[in-house]
């Protein structure tokens, strides 16, 4: 991290990944950069496979200022070297910004306008991958920023249409409003999925009162037999079930096991990330987490698996997983974070 | 020139296979490569050094439409090329 490895370094390195001595690492070293010298000059472009492409480039006659004098001064035309990296090397090296896009900003936001930096962030992020040091801190900040302005976007996605506003100069955007609907809106919201939760509970222990072995794990609220010991009501097409039902409650001793759940598995095709893999399964990437949890003793370094590494899919419900649950994520993301200090 | 022209050019200079040659040019940009990952830097006194730089986030203006854009951070591959080298392109008339 921020260090500066010198051709030591490499011939070092060389001799160890390939299992060549130091001398003939260094000599394989010292005449390969001689000759990517030797042939910028002859050949004027030089590509190397997973590199980059060197090019000798003709600059123009360029008028500029002696900054002691004063004078003017003319920079001659000459050559310099330029250097374009591979494609590949490139996304590899950018891969802690590598979820970011471009986004269009509402014309008020301007590089003065220094409003949008005061919001806090309400819904966590989706990370960026990570290498598997800490991340620096301006890194940090800067992704924190962003966060910020994709927030901004989305309040101001409305307010695009509306030509008519006062344009005072010390008129501002009313952001702490928004920020009070927001923060009830989401009250709401948890109070809405604990409720669905509760009531999922409570099916779910009727149900395995109910059911024989061989069913899946989500009960289904409309074919739930129900259970003698309930008030509710019974119809009489139902009653047959009922019937069936009470002799499973008769044999009390009869452990009642968990609805048997097949173990899913998948196999790590090159390339692919455990954030592309939950963002399928379970529609969110940040519950990668999840799947490295489950896998932790397969799993050495969550940002690169082996291609071939056959990992388990554990079900949404074992670590409750839900992409529409902000609480959820929010738990997905505190997850990332103790794993990443690791 | 390109990966196999230099390949051949080293196997005859050091009496080695085209084999050999080519995995240890490739163990080599592998070595350069990780340590970029690493954001280190790669410095070859006489050639140049390799570095990661951090563009930051701009704001950008597309002068057709006048529409801004948040262009966001981006770590990228620099190369400079070292005083020997710069020298050598002094003296050099295509």
């Amino acid at each position: 991290m921020n260090e500066k490895k010198n051709l030591q370094d490499l011939i070092s390195l060389l001799a160890e990944k390939s299992g060549i001595t130091k001398k003939e690492a260094e000599i394989f070293l010292r005449e390969l950069f001689r000759t990517l010298d030797e042939s910028i000059f002859s050949d004027q472009s030089v590509k190397i496979k997973s590199l980059g492409t060197f090019k000798l480039v003709l600059v123009d006659n360029r008028e500029s200022v002696n900054v002691t004098t004063g004078e003017r001064v003319l920079i001659p035309a000459h050559y310099k070297i330029g250097y374009t990296p591979d494609t590949r090397l490139s996304e590899k090296i950018n891969l802690p910004f590598a979820l970011f896009e471009s986004m269009e900003m509402p014309d008020e936001i301007t590089e003065e306008n220094e409003n949008y930096r005061e919001i806090i962030i309400e819904k966590p992020p989706v990370s960026p991958i990570v290498p598997s040091d800490s991340i620096p801190q301006s890194v940090i900040d800067n992704f924190e920023q962003y966060q910020e302005l994709q927030k901004i976007r989305k309040a101001n996605d409305g307010q695009e249409k509306r030509r008519h506003r006062r344009k005072r100069k010390d008129w501002r955007f009313p952001w702490k409003w928004l920020l009070v609907l927001l923060a009830i809106g989401g009250v709401f919201w948890l109070y809405r999925t604990i409720e669905k939760e509760e009531k999922q509970e409570i099916q779910s222990i009727m149900y395995s009162f109910s059911k024989p072995k061989n069913q899946t794990t989500k009960p289904d609220t409309d074919t739930l037999p129900l259970p003698t010991e309930s008030i509710l009501l019974v119809r009489p097409d139902t009653v047959d079930t009922v019937k069936k039902i009470e002799k499973p409650a008769e044999q009390p001793q009869k452990p009642v096991p968990a609805p048997a759940v097949a173990v899913k598995k998948r196999t790590i095709h090159p390339g692919e990330m455990l954030t592309v893999i939950a963002l399928e399964e379970y529609g969110n990437k940040i519950f990668w987490v999840y799947l490295y949890l489950e896998n932790q003793n397969i799993i050495a370094n969550p940002n690169n698996v082996p291609a071939g590494t056959t990992i388990v899919i554990p079900p949404a419900s074992k670590y409750d997983i839900d992409a529409n649950d902000p609480a959820s994520v929010r738990e997905a993301s505190e997850r990332m974070r103790k794993i990443l200090q690791q | 020139m390109n990966s196999t022209e230099l390949v051949t050019i080293l196997s005859q200079k050091l009496t080695l296979s085209k084999a050999e040659v080519s995995k240890r040019l490739e163990d080599t940009v592998g070595i350069i490569a990780a340590e970029l990952e690493e954001n280190n830097s790669v410095t070859v006194s006489s050639f140049g050094t390799w570095e990661v730089n951090k563009r930051d986030e701009r704001i950008s203006v597309n002068p057709a439409t006048g529409k801004k854009t948040l262009v966001p951070p981006r770590l990228v591959v620099k190369f400079k090329a070292s005083n020997g080298l710069k020298d050598k392109l002094k003296g050099f008339k295509s």
